[in-house]
């Protein structure tokens, strides 16, 4: 699925944190890789990250 | 088709309508082939239109009614008198000339205009299907680049062509920007700077010491805050072809636009023991423009409650009513009074352009409603530069370009290179209430609906203190309000609303 830039930085940063919290890691990392960033971006490019985007339905007035 | 044109009275007119069909005798040869009419009373617009079937010489026996009593000269038979909506007298033309008043008859005919769209579902087979294959691509090209594309298809084969427009869709998408990018504070940005590199020069007509121009940085801040009357008003003004390289035609039009007023020509003395207003014409500069002693004469008379009296090269001239105040008016009046000339055009010059030998003629001043009515005008190319202006006359679409054009001639001619979507943001948000509204307190930051950001924004407390004793609700939608707040702000990242979806099949 094709995210803006905004929608990538999102979903990473959000994977990104539940990681740093302590989380479990869905795929296998290589050892060397310690910061929740990097494991979350790996995630992304993956595709297994289990978060995706509600377009916005209600209209900001 | 042309249409018999007169003047008449509601006497006359009443007398038709009771008796139709009905023959009415006119002083005026009417053409056979007149089959409809137009009837003003007030010499400029038309109340009547009237349906006419036919057209004989006059003759004393035929019945008819009379509209004067002699130097009748034919007849018309009225089928049909109606009621219009007054039409102006202007929009006909008669012996190529656009009419300005009725004052007995007339033949003239309406002058239509055609309005049509430059593409429009004419669009011609090639250039549809390459639209039809962009858009199959995923993406839509405008149709000036279909056009250009279509014309070339043949040059370049079929698998050059599809390449290209593979292409053209790739580079559309590198440009297109992303939803909730913060457009705003990048444009703000991308003009601002630029701006600090602008210069303060003022631009000289080689030659002509009153024809400045702002140019630059204090220009752009005139456009931006929507200034009613920029400091120097100017507009280009454009010929109709037939008449746009003949010398005398342009050197009359310039001599018709430029105007003179009495201050100009004359020096004009108040006399408050004899509550006389004196017109002293000065030689020099009355030979200096051509006026005559008739043609201020003519502008003096104009005013009414007034008696001249032209005295050794002097005109004197009393107000009827005997006040100090009337005294005053009066002098206020003649010191401003136009002898020639359209109002607010201070100079116009007449320069040739390229190698046609094409006359453009540049003014000093501005007044595009009535220098569009010169017939010699070519309405569909002159300009101004006084936006406010361009958005009375011709409508807030136009205004909304000419911010565009003049803000994007501003930078270039400094050697600024912006992209132009950022003056178009600037362009929109100023026009799109429907009037101009300029960029400040008083125009758009002013009447935004949030109460922290106008209070961020000028006049602190007259905001906060206003909202208190009303009541009133921010909605914390915008940028201003949610930094004060401490939220993440309504764009970019914070535009994005997460959910989860669920663990996908993974291949362990």
């Amino acid at each position: 699925m094709k995210y803006t830039k905004f929608e990538k930085a999102r979903i990473i940063g959000a994977r990104a944190l539940q990681i740093a919290m302590g989380a479990p890691v869905i795929i296998d990392v290589p050892k060397n890789i310690i910061d929740p960033v990097d494991i979350a971006m790996l995630e992304f490019e993956n595709n297994v990250i289990p978060i995706t985007i509600k377009k916005a339905s209600k209209i900001l007035n | 088709m042309a249409s018999l044109l007169w003047r008449d009275t509601s006497k006359n007119i009443s007398a038709i309508m009771e008796r139709l069909p009905v023959n009415y005798a006119l002083d005026f040869d009417v053409p056979k082939d007149i089959e409809d009419g137009y009837i003003t009373i007030n010499r400029k617009n038309f109340t009547y239109h009237v349906v006419i079937s036919g057209v004989m010489p006059y003759s004393p026996e035929t019945e008819a009614i009379a509209k004067k009593k002699s130097g009748l000269k034919s007849i018309i038979t009225i089928e049909k008198v109606e009621k219009i909506e007054p039409l102006s007298v202007m929009e006909f033309r008669a012996g190529g000339k656009t009419l300005e008043t009725i004052a007995n008859f007339e033949v003239g005919e309406r002058q239509v205009t055609e309005i049509r769209e430059k593409y429009g579902e004419n669009l011609s087979e090639d250039v549809q299907n390459v639209l039809d294959d962009a858009k199959a691509m995923g993406f839509t090209i405008p149709e000036s680049v279909a056009e250009e594309i279509a014309r070339r298809r043949q040059e370049w084969g079929e698998k050059t062509y599809r390449n290209i427009l593979k292409r053209i869709g790739e580079e559309i998408g590198n440009e297109l920007i992303d939803p909730y990018e913060a457009v705003g504070i990048i444009a703000a940005q991308s003009i601002g700077e630029p701006g600090t590199q602008m210069t303060m020069r003022t631009f000289h007509f080689a030659g002509v010491r009153e024809m400045n121009v702002t140019l630059g940085l204090p220009r752009l801040i005139e456009i931006v805050d929507a200034r009613r009357i920029p400091s120097t008003p100017s507009m280009t003004i454009y010929l109709k072809p037939e008449y746009e390289t003949n010398d005398e035609v342009v050197m009359d039009v310039v001599k018709r636009l430029e105007n003179t007023s009495i201050s100009d020509v004359a020096d004009i003395i108040t006399d408050i023991g004899e509550l006389t207003v004196t017109v002293r014409p000065d030689p020099r500069k009355t030979k200096d423009r051509l006026i005559e002693m008739e043609d201020i004469m003519n502008a003096i008379n104009r005013i009414k409650g007034i008696t001249v009296m032209e005295d050794s090269g002097q005109i004197i001239i009393k107000p009827q009513q005997e006040s100090f105040k009337k005294l005053y008016l009066l002098q206020e009046q003649i010191k401003g009074l136009t002898i020639k000339g359209i109002n607010g055009i201070k100079r116009a010059i007449a320069r040739v352009e390229g190698k046609e030998h094409r006359w453009v003629i540049y003014t000093q001043g501005s007044n595009l409603k009535e220098v569009l009515e010169v017939d010699e005008v070519d309405p569909t190319r002159t300009y101004t530069n006084d936006i406010v202006e361009i958005a009375n006359v011709l409508g807030i679409e136009a205004a909304r370009n000419a911010i565009l054009n003049e803000a994007l001639r501003t930078l270039q001619e400094q050697g600024l290179n912006v992209d132009v979507r950022h003056l178009m943001l600037v362009a929109d948000m100023m026009t799109f209430s429907g009037s101009v509204r300029a960029v400040g307190r008083t125009g758009i930051s002013g009447r935004k609906s949030s109460v922290l950001a106008r209070a961020a924004f000028e006049i602190t407390t007259k905001h906060l203190l206003r909202a208190g004793v009303m009541g009133e609700v921010d909605k914390l939608a915008g940028v201003a309000e949610n930094i004060i707040v401490g939220q993440p702000i309504t764009l970019g990242t914070g535009a994005v609303d997460i959910i989860y979806k669920g663990y996908p099949k993974t291949k362990k």
